[in-house]
């Protein structure tokens, strides 16, 4: 187990560290093109740099979690499930509305080159949806023990009956 | 300076349209696993693998994913449609979403909770 664990962060070292030392030196690169060959007195040189620079970084910590997702190493395959097994209606909505929101504020964006009014009836939409995930949680929670354990299944048996259930296979946790 | 705007514009939509591309594809190729979505966990003391709950077809779960992928797909039309300002959204389109993920909620409290509930009633609280 320590052994896996000791692997783990050596592949993780060896991923990252490559990846960072690339990062940084392209936003020098990308800084240091800027800062020489765009037009305009230094200050106005060296906001575009420090702006191009962050871009860069940016975007390559984007795309190193985008490649990650897709190959597999950050794990999404549980995104939509609930914890005793299948997959919840409640996340999946929450996907949705959370991609068309962030779909159209990007459109919004692009269009308009301005940040746009959220209006009330957006936040509405979103309340509503955030608030079925977090009710939903909440009554899953109450009312079903999950994989690891938790809350028994009640019985109609007298509360002082339940103590000679517990033993019985329909009392146990799964 | 609109060079680095239309930089970060171009880097946003990769980022993003990357993001929901991935997520698209693997909830098509089933990685992301859709089953059991239209199935409520209901008490069941005769469930075969006695954990004292068992999956049935739920009509709630039905409504709430009919209702939000009508609202969804409407709003994103209106945004096609008009992409200078988030659309208003009608009172009725409000109305039908809390509704439908109101019952959702009843439906799945109703499952869950409440032979727990008679069952507390039962025992005095």
């Amino acid at each position: 187990m320590a052994d896996a664990d000791e692997q783990s962060k050596k592949d993780w070292k060896a991923y990252i560290y490559p990846v960072l030392k690339n990062s940084l030196i392209w936003v020098l690169v990308v800084g240091a093109i800027v800062m020489v060959f765009l037009p305009g007195d230094h200050m106005g040189r060296l906001t575009l740099a420090i702006g191009f620079g962050l871009m860069v970084l940016i975007f390559l910590y984007g795309l190193m979690i985008l490649l990650e997702i897709a190959n597999g190493k950050i794990d999404l395959s549980l995104l939509l499930s609930e914890s005793t097994g299948g997959a919840s209606m409640s996340r999946f909505q929450l996907l949705i509305f959370t991609f068309v929101i962030a779909l159209s504020f990007f459109l919004l964006v692009a269009n308009s080159k301005q940040f746009p009014n959220v209006p009330p009836d957006v936040l509405a939409l979103l309340g509503i949806s955030a608030s079925t995930y977090a009710v939903s949680k909440g009554i899953q929670a109450t009312g079903m023990p999950s994989k690891t354990g938790g809350t028994p299944p009640p019985t109609d048996q007298p509360a002082h009956d339940q103590s000679a259930q517990k033993n019985t296979p329909k009392g146990l946790n799964v | 300076m609109n060079s680095l705007a239309r930089l970060a514009l171009w880097e946003t939509g990769f980022l993003l349209g990357g993001v929901f591309g991935v997520v698209f594809w693997m909830l098509a190729t089933g990685r992301i696993s859709l089953d059991g979505m239209l199935e409520a966990d209901v008490r069941d003391p005769d469930s075969p693998d006695q954990s004292g709950f068992s999956a049935a077809p739920s009509l709630g779960r039905a409504q709430a994913l009919a209702a939000t992928l009508f609202v969804a797909g409407w709003y994103l039309l209106q945004v096609l449609h008009n992409p200078k300002e988030f659309p208003r959204l009608p009172n009725g389109v409000i109305a039908v979403m809390g509704g439908s993920h109101a019952v959702y909620l009843a439906g799945k409290a109703y499952g869950l909770l409440w032979d727990r509930f008679k069952a507390a009633l039962r025992n005095g609280g």
